[in-house]
């Protein structure tokens, strides 16, 4: 099934906007008639516009960087089952995100920063490792898994040592946009932005990494930096993302495989996709979190463990040939 | 002209490549020839920037080492023998031969897209420009890549058995394309290890073994001394000048 791009921006946009109307009328305790002409109560304002508005946009922006991470991991990797989870960025940002808590429990954006080199630091160890191991989609994938062992390992030493940081290991673990600041936003949202931007610029060189590194050295691309500079890109679209919200995953694994499927393009068109969906898809998935055992909340991150397990085996079982394993 | 000095190729203490004074020059078809191993490929790779190498290699006057990869790319393409089948329009991946004058963010302009129809054209991949890669069979995924390097109007093209999986009459077209740059004025580095093929179409042969230049030449040459050709493939070659045949070179015992 295709899809025309048009149509498919058309749709991106309508369900973001629909996302958009439900995080923020949704719930709240006055009538239609007041939602529809605007004039709410002095409570309802303060509620949409300190609460819900910076949980829609963390919710969306995280959702967006992490589906276009995913998808760039997946091209530049040649891998259909990398994303930040899989491969240990996650980890690494996590462990030095909590090292962010211990060191300057109260300076909140110095957590931002140490995610970003977290997810860096786990980023160029895993595809250190598989570089000397041989580049391989499996090699890849083990070195993704000692890595993501090792941070957890250092993590697991962190909270023995420093008992007081298991509150936030835990918080951190379930992934949610419950306790989102608006200061971190200010920071968090035109990285991302700007981020995705040279994505774009350059994805026409991701495309031609598709055609294999040789083609692609012919043509007159270094491999070797373009992949680099991509690891970069995807470790602070992580790092961020991870900072905002905790763990969230398979957001990188699933929104990148149901957009591929919906349009063959080429990888412009695909970004965008992923963009307009994954920021959806995780608003969506942060709303059914909040209200599916209201008055409770699920953590996001929870949630998405529980739809995105089945679906990892499901693309296992289901679609071994196409992921070329 | 591409000149080749002293050029080495070492693989660990493994010595692969040894070669002094080949050139390749435009307008000429040269096939390089040999068992697996050899060192063919090793050959087209150093001209690519894709492997290490000791050694001298001229490209018009100009040491290879000191162009930028996008110079070298419009200067010099290689399509190796296994591609992928990305999902691709075919389109799409022939304008992909543009990127070495065009980088990562400018367009399309009116003249890249006449080069690209036209490098379709003359690989009749031009009907097929919005079928997807993984759609078409071997033979016309193989024109469609074909079409991408020539695209690239680079003015040498090394191209590592195109002819694999290719039909009889599929090869025959190929080879007829081939000439037909060959006209225009491009260089052509084929690795081929059809015989009769690669002596009726070639101007130059070269004839590697474990990493040497054995021996080189016009086909002429090799029919005259035939030592090296026995050496290695344990058979020789002969020309019959006959209309009808396809190719007017035959293998003999």
């Amino acid at each position: 099934m295709t899809i025309s791009l048009k149509k498919m921006i058309c749709v991106g946009l309508i369900i973001s906007v629909m996302a958009l109307m439900i995080s923020l009328f949704a719930g709240l305790s006055f009538p239609i008639s007041q939602q529809l002409t605007f004039s709410l109560s002095e409570s309802a304002k303060t509620i949409i516009l300190k609460v819900r508005i910076p949980r829609f946009l963390a919710a969306y922006f995280v959702g967006a960087g992490l589906a276009i991470a995913g998808l760039t991991m997946q091209s530049a990797l040649n891998n259909a089952l990398a994303s930040p989870s899989v491969i240990g960025i996650h980890g690494g940002a996590g462990f030095f995100t909590l090292l962010a808590a211990l060191i300057f429990p109260y300076y909140l954006h110095a957590r931002m920063f140490f995610a970003f080199i977290g997810a860096l630091v786990s980023a160029l160890a895993v595809y250190g490792i598989s570089h000397q191991a041989g580049v391989s989609k499996t090699t890849l994938l083990l070195a993704g898994l000692a890595v993501s062992s090792l941070m957890s390992g250092f993590v697991n030493a962190m909270i023995t040592f420093f008992p007081e940081t298991v509150g936030d290991k835990v918080a951190f673990n379930l992934g949610g946009f419950s306790t989102v600041i608006t200061s971190q936003l200010y920071f968090a949202i035109p990285v991302i932005i700007i981020a995705i931007v040279i994505l774009l610029k350059l994805s026409r060189g991701i495309d031609l990494l598709l055609l294999g590194d040789e083609m692609a050295t012919s043509l007159g691309i270094n491999v070797g930096h373009l992949r680099l500079g991509l690891i970069v890109l995807v470790a602070l679209l992580s790092g961020v993302s991870v900072a905002i919200s905790g763990l969230i995953s398979f957001v990188g694994l699933i929104v990148p495989h149901i957009v591929r499927r919906m349009t063959k393009a080429d990888t412009k068109v695909h970004i965008i996709a992923c963009g307009l969906f994954g920021g959806s898809f995780l608003v969506y998935s942060d709303l059914l979190a909040k209200y599916l055992f209201y008055p409770y909340e699920l953590p996001v991150g929870l949630l998405l463990s529980m739809i995105g397990a089945p679906f990892f085996i499901y693309l296992l079982i289901h679609k071994k040939r196409k992921l070329k394993l | 002209m591409i000149e080749m000095h002293d050029l080495v190729v070492e693989y660990g203490h493994r010595r692969v490549l040894c070669i002094n004074n080949v050139k390749l020059k435009k307008g000429e078809i040269v096939t390089i020839i040999g068992q697996n191993g050899a060192g063919k490929s090793t050959l087209q790779k150093c001209l690519t920037g894709l492997t290490e190498y000791k050694g001298a290699i001229l490209v018009d006057g100009k040491s290879l080492k000191e162009l930028p990869s996008r110079l070298r790319a419009q200067k010099i393409v290689y399509l190796p023998q296994a591609q992928s089948s990305p999902v691709m329009q075919v389109a799409t991946l022939v304008s992909h031969g543009r990127f070495p004058y065009l980088g990562y963010s400018h367009t399309l302009r009116e003249e890249d897209r006449r080069i690209v129809e036209e490098a379709m054209k003359a690989t009749h991949v031009d009907l097929l420009k919005d079928r997807f890669l993984d759609e078409l069979s071997l033979g016309e995924r193989q024109r469609a890549f074909l079409a991408m390097v020539i695209a690239t109007e680079s003015d040498y093209l090394l191209l590592d058995e195109p002819a694999t999986y290719l039909d009889l009459m599929s090869q025959h077209e190929l080879m007829q394309i081939l000439l037909s740059l060959k006209r225009q004025g491009k260089g052509i580095v084929l690795i081929n290890h059809d015989l009769p093929v690669s002596f009726s179409m070639s101007d130059q042969l070269i004839l590697l073994d474990h990493g040497e230049v054995l021996q080189s030449g016009t086909p002429e040459d090799f029919l005259a001394h035939q030592d090296h050709l026995r050496e290695v493939f344990h058979v020789g070659m002969k020309k019959i000048e006959d209309p009808h045949l396809l190719y007017q070179y035959v293998i003999i015992q």
